[in-house]
Formats: C-alpha cells, sequence, structure tokens
C-alpha cells in the first residue's frame, strides 16, 4: 500500500480521517516520475493543486511512519505544516518530497487504526483489508 | 445514441474507394482484422488520447467496419507514430504515394518513390482478401519499377525505403473473402479472377502498430491466473477505450486476478484495484494478484480488500480518477458477493474470535453490481474521464436496457460476438457532469431508464446465457458438429466402457 491510497481511505465504520498508520515492514520502490508542459512532477502536481490531496493525511502518515522513513535512508522527507501555494519558493522540491512519500514508500505489513473507536484493519502483503464483519455494516 | 454514433451501422459504402480530397502527407492506416466492431473506437480513443480531433484526422463518411484499411491525415510523422505505438488494433500505418481503383489507375498516379541514387528500396506485394500468383504480383510490381526506374540499389534486408503495393478485396461479415480469385485446389475462379479490387494502395512502410503488446505480455506467459482472467488483447483495447495513459490514475473494482490493471499498468497507469475475495488476491502460493506485475517489472499496483458495494463508506476521495476500467462479475465465470448477512443467519461474533472471524457475505444482484459500479464511477471520475466495462449479452439486446447515469454519458457501445448468439459487449461512458453528494441516492434510482424490467433482464442473464447455449447446442446438433463437441461426462464414460468391451471381446 502507498500512502497515496492512505490518503484517500477513510475507516468505512466512523469516517474517521486519517487512520492511523503502524507498520512493521516499509519498503521503497523508486518510481519515474512524469514531466509535462506545465511542469515536474505531474501526477501529484496535479492531484495538489485540485485540492485531492488531504494534507492533513499526508503529514499525519509521515508523522506514524516517521522511524521507519529514517531507516529507508530516502532524506527525512519534511513536509510544510499546510500546503504550499505553486508560487511559494520550495515549490519543487515539496512536489519531489510528495511524489517520494505517496508513490514510492509501500507498507508491507502493519495495520490502519481507526483513531474514533480503535478498530484496526491489517495491511498484509501490502493489501489492507477494509472488510467490515457482518455485525459492523449497519450503522 | 447522443454524440457517437453506433458502431455497427457503418457497412454501407463498402464498394466506394477511399479517396481523401486534402493535399496534406496521406497515411494509410491498416487495421488488424479482428475485434471488427472495436475498431473504430479503439482508433478514435487513440487519437483523442493524443489530443487529436477524429474528424480532423479522417473523413467518417470514409470508415466502413468491414474494412481494414482508412486513408488519414496526421498534422505530423511523429503523431502518426504515436497514435500506431498506442493501439494494439494497428498493424501498420504507411505514408501514401498513390491510390487507385484500379491497378494501372494506381500506377498511373503514383510519384518516384526514391529521392536519391544512393536509396536503397525493395517493394514487398500485399493483398487483403483475395491472392495473386507470384507471376501476377512482378508483373505489377515492374509496372511501379518501369515507370520510375529507381536508381538506388535493391535490397531485401533493411532497405531505407519499403514499398507496399496493397489490393484490398471486399469481405463478408464473417470475415471471409466476398470474391476469392481462387479456390482451395488453387485453380482461377473465372468469375472473380478479373474483378476489380476495391482499392491499390501504393505506399511506403512507415510505423508499426502496437501489437507487439499482445505476444509480449499474452496471457500464457503470466504465472498467476485465474478463470476470471481476461485475454490480453481485449483488456488493452479496454484500456485504450478508457484514454489509459502514461501517469492516469486508472481503478478496477472488481480487480480479480488483476488482468485488466495488468494492461493499465503496460499502458503506463497509476493503479488501484479493490475485490472482496481475498482468495483471488492472494493467490494459492503463486504470490497472487502482485506476482505477474513482479515477473514483468511492471510498477505495482493499489491492491484493497473492500467490498464495492461499500465504496462510498470506505473511500473518501472524490473525483480523482481518469479511467475506471473493469469486468465486473456477472455470475457466470464467478458470482458476486457483498458483505453482510440476512438477519436470521447473524450469530454474534465472540470477542476472543474477533481478528481472525471470516466474515461473511451475502449474494450480490447483478442489477445492484451496475447500479453501484455506475454510482462508483460517478463518483470516482474526474470529469471527462471515463468508464470501461464489459457486458455479457445476446445478440438481441437494446441499449436501452443499459444502466444509465445523470453524470455518465453512453459513447461507444462494441459486440465481440463468442458464439452464434452469445457475445459480449464493451461500454464506454464518459463523466460529463461534476459529482454532488446529496443526490447520489436520486441519480441511483434512476439507474434504469427502461424500469425494473432491465434491471432483471440483466439479473436474468445468466439464465439466458444457458438457455442460449442450449439453443447454439441444439443448433450445432442439428448441423453435426454440436452432438460431438458437447459430450457429458457420463456419455464419454459410457462410450469408453463400449469401447473396451467390444475390444475385449474382439481379441
Amino acid at each position: 500500500m502507498r500512502l497515496l491510497t492512505h490518503n484517500t481511505l477513510q475507516s468505512p465504520l466512523t469516517s474517521s480521517y486519517p487512520l492511523k498508520i503502524t507498520c512493521t515492514a516499509l519498503r521503497h520502490i523508486p518510481s519515474t516520475p512524469l514531466t509535462t508542459d506545465e511542469g515536474p512532477y505531474d501526477f501529484v502536481r496535479n492531484l495538489l493543486e485540485n485540492g485531492k490531496i488531504e494534507w492533513d493525511g499526508v503529514t499525519g502518515a509521515r508523522e506514524d511512519l516517521k522511524d521507519k522513513i529514517e531507516e529507508l535512508a530516502v532524506g527525512d522527507l519534511q513536509l510544510p505544516s499546510s500546503q504550499p501555494s505553486p508560487d511559494s519558493p520550495d515549490y519543487t522540491s515539496t512536489l519531489k518530497t510528495l511524489h517520494i512519500l505517496l508513490l514510492e514508500v509501500h507498507v508491507l505489513e502493519g495495520t490502519l487504526i481507526d483513531k474514533e473507536n480503535g478498530r484496526a484493519f491489517k495491511i498484509d502483503n501490502g493489501i489492507p483489508n477494509m472488510i467490515l464483519l457482518e455485525d459492523e455494516i449497519e450503522r | 445514441m447522443a454524440s457517437q454514433p453506433s458502431t455497427r451501422s457503418s457497412s454501407s459504402s463498402a464498394s466506394t474507394a477511399c479517396t481523401a480530397t486534402s493535399t496534406a502527407t496521406q497515411y494509410l492506416v491498416h487495421f488488424v482484422h479482428r475485434h471488427l466492431d472495436f475498431r473504430k473506437c479503439d482508433f478514435d480513443s487513440s487519437l483523442i488520447a493524443q489530443n487529436l480531433s477524429p474528424s480532423s484526422i479522417y473523413a467518417a463518411s470514409n470508415f466502413d467496419m468491414l474494412r481494414p484499411f482508412l486513408i488519414c491525415t496526421f498534422p505530423d510523422d511523429e503523431t502518426a507514430t504515436k497514435v500506431a505505438k498506442s493501439t494494439v488494433l494497428i498493424k501498420h500505418i504507411y505514408k501514401v504515394n498513390s491510390v487507385g481503383e484500379t491497378t494501372e489507375d494506381c500506377v498511373a498516379k503514383s510519384k518516384p518513390f526514391t529521392s536519391s541514387p544512393t536509396e536503397s528500396w525493395k517493394i514487398v506485394f500485399d493483398t487483403f482478401a483475395s491472392k495473386f500468383t507470384k507471376s501476377e504480383q512482378s508483373k505489377i510490381m515492374h509496372q511501379f519499377i518501369d515507370l520510375h526506374k529507381p536508381s538506388g540499389p535493391v535490397k531485401m534486408k533493411d532497405p531505407t525505403t519499403t514499398m507496399s503495393i496493397i489490393h484490398e478485396y471486399p469481405v463478408k461479415i464473417s470475415g471471409a473473402p466476398m470474391y476469392p480469385r481462387f479456390d482451395h485446389s488453387g485453380s482461377p475462379i473465372p468469375s472473380n479472377v478479373d474483378r476489380p479490387p476495391l482499392s491499390v494502395y501504393f505506399c511506403s512502410n512507415f510505423a508499426a502498430g502496437g501489437r507487439d503488446l499482445v505476444e509480449k505480455y499474452t496471457l500464457k506467459k503470466r504465472t498467476y491466473l485465474g478463470p476470471t482472467s481476461m485475454d490480453n488483447e481485449l483488456s488493452l483495447i479496454m484500456c485504450n477505450a478508457a484514454l489509459t495513459r502514461p501517469q492516469s490514475y486508472v481503478l478496477d473494482p472488481f480487480v480479480g486476478t488483476g488482468s485488466i490493471l495488468f494492461s493499465a499498468s503496460v499502458l503506463g497507469g497509476i493503479c488501484v484495484g479493490t475485490d472482496i475475495d481475498t482468495r483471488v488476491l492472494k493467490g494459492k502460493g503463486e504470490g497472487g494478484v502482485m506476482r505477474n506485475f513482479l515477473d514483468c517489472n511492471l510498477p505495482l499496483p493499489e491492491i484493497i480488500r473492500g467490498d464495492n458495494s461499500l465504496h462510498s463508506r470506505l473511500f473518501r476521495s472524490r473525483e480523482v480518477y481518469d479511467s475506471i476500467v473493469t469486468d465486473p462479475p456477472y455470475g457466470i465465470r464467478a458470482g458476486a458477493r457483498k458483505s453482510g448477512t440476512t438477519e436470521n443467519r447473524r450469530k454474534p461474533i465472540p470477542d476472543e474470535h474477533r481478528h481472525d472471524h471470516i466474515p461473511q457475505t451475502q449474494v450480490y444482484p447483478v442489477g445492484d453490481v451496475m447500479a453501484d459500479l455506475l454510482t462508483v464511477a460517478a463518483r470516482g471520475l474526474k470529469v471527462g474521464g471515463r468508464l470501461v466495462y464489459l457486458i455479457p449479452s445476446l445478440k438481441d439486446f437494446e441499449e436501452g436496457d443499459l444502466p444509465t447515469h445523470e453524470c455518465l454519458e453512453l459513447k461507444w457501445v462494441c459486440y465481440q460476438p463468442l458464439g452464434l448468439l452469445l457475445g459480449r459487449r464493451m461500454v464506454v461512458m464518459k463523466k460529463v457532469k461534476g459529482w454532488v453528494e446529496e443526490k447520489e441516492e436520486e441519480w441511483k434510482e434512476k439507474c434504469w431508464p427502461n424500469g425494473k424490467e432491465s434491471a432483471d433482464k440483466v439479473e436474468k442473464l445468466r439464465e439466458q446465457m444457458a438457455e442460449a447455449a442450449k439453443k447454439e447446442r441444439a443448433e450445432g446438433e442439428k448441423q453435426g458438429w454440436g452432438g460431438k463437441l458437447h459430450k457429458t461426462k457420463k456419455q464419454r464414460k459410457k462410450e469408453m466402457r463400449n469401447e473396451v468391451e467390444l475390444k475385449k471381446f474382439t481379441d
């Protein structure tokens, strides 16, 4: 599971967001970003500028995975505390960090936790199991 | 259909030669003679993906479902090459030197085909739906050579210029030649041998199509397969129809063994798949849905075990995907399930078993599968994004029976026959209107424009297909092959026993 997916998921029980990540295996798989006429890091830039990336989700996930990210040795991947505007001075480097965080970091083993009621969803082999038990479906 | 005509109605102009009037460089697109009903959709999608408008490239009246050749004008060579590479239904794109209604006409209109005395060249002979003998071929080739007298050397291997002479003859809807010049024993058929072709093209080889993708990623080479894995060619066509290009964000809500996302990934998409069934995702020791991606060095897809019927409770994101491409479960190969259970079957789950309890599932009716799919697409797609899905159907089928959604416009319905009566259709819809959360239920209720009936029709598809298969078998038996093909296990065993008995007896 990439953090891009974490950014789009909420708890199906309480709609709590973002889900807290605990992780025992994290991996870095490099991928090539696409540069278009409009600028570098096309994919994340488009999502970001159209308001499709939830900043709290990314910074929350980065905080949850702080220690594991250090072990990956891909830099400290610091992000500003609020979403930067396209004319901010470090914009390109922020996009680069976002690209690595959202598309290159994979959570292989761990859990996603609903912060409201503590329900844990297991991530096994990179696949989060978001299936609800039969008594959890009605709300 | 609203903006695009249905692709099945355009086979009227079979007798006129394709000639465009423009003086710009003309290209000849040579389609693979397969998936006939998909070719226009596929080609137009490739053009749109390159930001070209189909009407600026070719005249719609020149497109004929039964003809594999189409004269086009591309803005430049680079664009033509890109378009050729992006689709598996193009064999080759040529640059046109001359087009004629007969061989003589084509020769007369042709221009010199080499430009310098050192340029090496060769001429190849190609015919569609007919045959020419070696001596006939050589005679026609020499008409071109004698006229232009190219001074460069002839080179059979990798020459600078390769010219093709293509004679196109008409085919029947079944794909068989309408007027074969020779019969099976090779003797000429007098009534056909001098019949003029539809068109003769003299053109230089220019860019090969994306056919190599079909062979490169064929299912045969994959480690992880399942009964629902889809053939590589069709899934590439589906992804192309969904305008998947590098860095497109693609969702398959019924991912199964991942064969559609695999193709989307080949085209450069960033893929997300969900499925309720953990068995297909994990596989049996082969490494599951990720295996084939790892084997082929493709970027891994995002896989989430989730329930399509609860999509909106799980996914927070709206209007993010460029394409949604899927083969929904209709209960023919694999039945659809969704979370939950009926009231009377529900038992309390003891706390100590909660962590490894296997959640119960219930039948997910096909009508709901479709309605939910359209809702997921309307909510998840960017405006302008596309939903592409397959629906098994019978030959007599009405477009009005397809589910609709306020936010989605029907663009294409392409039919692939799988038998005399059975087939499946690829449906392409474009998101044209922004999502409004409050209207979710209101829109969903209007999903079936012909009322509950068409939902029932989809629901009964499985029985209908079984019935059609039965009919087809009966038809086959009449023709003398069906009985043999469709022997039951019991029948085969009985026959085998009889044979053994007989052998014993004769020994």
